[in-house]
């Protein structure tokens, strides 16, 4: 595996990731002009990143204001779905091989950043029973809100409605795609919680992933697959997950993260003190031969850490890198 | 096994960070400054209050004169003596005799009566000095990535070897500037080669890398190297757990 993290292509932030000896990067999208991303954008971007010292192998994740009309199923979608499917082409011009997306209609959800942590740490946290007090407040924690795309939606949407909508657009470019050599990788929902605000939330269990490469099976449609949500998802064993869904080869990405509870509640932890045996975690992905891009995700906050949390990721690249040699120089475990 | 940070005295911030951080205990530099005003007192209220444990105390800022660094660090057993410190870490001076088991002899003495054990840093001790000890209450603390035990396909075993004949209170992990896991040093290698001796004291990286941008006790860099080395310990424990 290809331990990362995400960067901006300024000068100062690809010193630190090299400082930290890593070579690969995860880069956001660039902006779109009229619904399409072009590909001198794809390319100054990726020129960026080598003249630095650094591979952008994985874009995440598709801007959802290139798509929220059709994760919402309204009338632009069609206009939209082309701008989707030129900007995946031009990412395969310029030989980005991974984009990740979402399928989170309201976008990443928690409830609170408090520090309850290990000697006061900061950690990001969910709790069901805090975000029905919260109603909108608790929307695009992830995004800082800054997305124009109406988050508190007009009207209820079922489950049936938004697979509908995700199927109806993972069969229009998977296609594309493929023929752009661009393999695409679904983020599960964050927080896994069956709906909010009336509206439902869909990838929220293993089953429902397995769902999403059964929609279209090639080997350019497969899953993003974020430990940390993963591990909250009501009753899933992430060691399972890795085995079963990387097992299959359809896990183009992943994110390193450790949770500790799950829905209704969790909090992210450090990755040394969450639920998920990162050991087995490490060592299942040995097992199933995942070579990819595996990125360190949110982290706790740290007492004197900068805007980027440089000293909380150093803490977890350490702590992947340690896993990883360790399991190298005192061979795999035994499969669980 | 205990991992440890080093922390700095009178620094709070590297206190907290430290807890935030998972280390089991704190290893705090203190700068000896004048012999006769050393109080370690503060040192170990400060790591207690926070709710750490304190691993030791690393001497730094000693002479590199023979008998001022022993009358210093006589001073300094009998202050960790009153303030309950149970560990004195420091760098013995160069030196161009092996005579240390003469010039030693009275901060062997004080060790003993003090009840305080003295880890001296296995980098500037002479090969010879290295085999005669331990004496008494004073051992070694394994510079692992260091001469003489440099990085290299005996590094493990030199370490082990060291273990076996006795004396080690703990190890330290020189990256050589780079984050743990970067350079040439095994350092899992090394973890199970120590274990199989029978090792089972304090773990701590050494000198923390310069990584970009950082302020000017490199928490970034001892920040990659502590996740690194507990990474490490868990899959260690993992393992072994797993042949039980």
């Amino acid at each position: 595996m290809k331990i990362a993290l995400h960067a901006s292509e300024s000068e100062e932030h690809m010193a630190f990731v090299r400082s930290l000896g890593l070579t690969d990067v995860v880069g956001g999208m660039p902006a779109a002009i009229d619904g399409v991303v072009p590909v001198e954008a794809f390319e100054q971007r990726r020129d960026q990143f080598t003249g630095g010292g650094l591979d952008w192998g994985v874009i995440e994740n598709l801007t959802p204001t290139l798509y929220d009309e059709i994760m919402f199923g309204a009338p632009g979608r069609d206009h939209q779905l082309e701008g989707v499917c030129r900007t995946i082409e031009n990412m395969g011009k310029a030989g980005i091989p991974v984009l990740q997306y979402q399928w989170m209609l309201l976008g990443g959800l928690r409830t609170e950043y408090s520090p309850t942590g290990r000697g006061g740490a900061r950690y990001p946290r969910f709790d069901s029973d805090i975000a029905r007090h919260m109603a909108a407040a608790c929307l695009d924690w992830l995004g800082g809100g800054s997305h124009r795309y109406p988050h508190v939606p007009d009207r209820p949407m079922s489950a049936e409605e938004v697979w509908s909508n995700l199927e109806w657009f993972l069969k229009a470019i998977v296609p594309v795609a493929e023929s752009a050599g661009v393999r695409v990788a679904a983020h599960p929902d964050d927080a896994p919680v069956a709906e909010y605000l009336g509206v439902a939330r869909i990838l929220i269990d293993v089953d429902s992933l397995q769902r999403v490469i059964d929609t279209v099976p090639s080997p350019y449609n497969g899953i993003g697959f974020c430990m940390g949500t993963i591990g909250t998802m009501a009753g899933v064993d992430v060691v399972d997950a890795i085995r079963r869904i990387g097992g299959q080869g359809k896990v183009f990405f992943a994110h390193f993260r450790n949770p500790r509870g799950q829905v209704p509640s969790f909090e992210e932890v450090f990755p040394d003190e969450g639920d998920i045996d990162m050991v087995d975690a490490v060592s299942a992905w040995n097992d199933v031969g995942f070579d990819g891009v595996i990125r360190i995700d949110h982290c706790p906050g740290v007492v004197g850490d900068n805007a980027r949390a440089d000293r909380s990721f150093a803490f977890q690249v350490g702590y992947l890198r340690g896993l990883v040699q360790s399991l190298e120089s005192g061979g795999k475990r035994a499969a669980a | 096994m205990k991992l440890a940070l080093t922390v700095r005295y009178g620094y709070d911030e590297e206190l907290i960070f430290a807890q935030q951080l998972g280390a089991d205990a704190v290893v705090v530099r203190f700068d000896l400054g004048d012999p006769q005003d050393t109080d370690l007192a503060p040192v170990a209220n400060r790591v207690q209050v926070a709710g750490l444990q304190l691993a030791g105390v690393e001497l730094f800022g000693m002479s590199e004169e023979f008998q001022p660094w022993s009358d210093g660090l006589t001073g300094a057993l009998l202050a960790a003596s009153s303030a309950g410190v149970d560990t004195i870490l420091c760098a013995s001076p160069v030196r161009q005799s092996a005579t240390l088991a003469e010039d030693l002899e009275a901060v062997v003495a004080t060790a003993m009566a003090t009840e305080v054990t003295v880890c001296l840093d296995s980098a500037r001790l002479l090969p010879e000095e290295l085999a005669w000890l331990p004496a008494g209450n004073v051992h070694v603390e394994l510079g692992i990535g260091l001469p003489p035990l440099a990085a290299g396909q005996t590094v493990g075993a030199d370490a082990a070897e060291r273990v076996r004949a006795g004396g080690v209170s703990g190890v330290r992990f020189e990256g050589g500037g780079q984050p743990l896991g970067q350079g040439p040093l095994n350092v899992p290698g090394c973890i199970d080669a120590l274990t199989a001796a029978g090792f089972d004291g304090l773990v701590r990286a050494g000198a923390a890398p310069l990584l970009a941008e950082d302020d000017d006790w490199n928490p970034k860099g001892a920040a990659s190297d502590l996740g690194y080395l507990r990474a490490v310990l868990q899959a260690r424990r993992s393992r072994a757990e797993q042949c039980l």
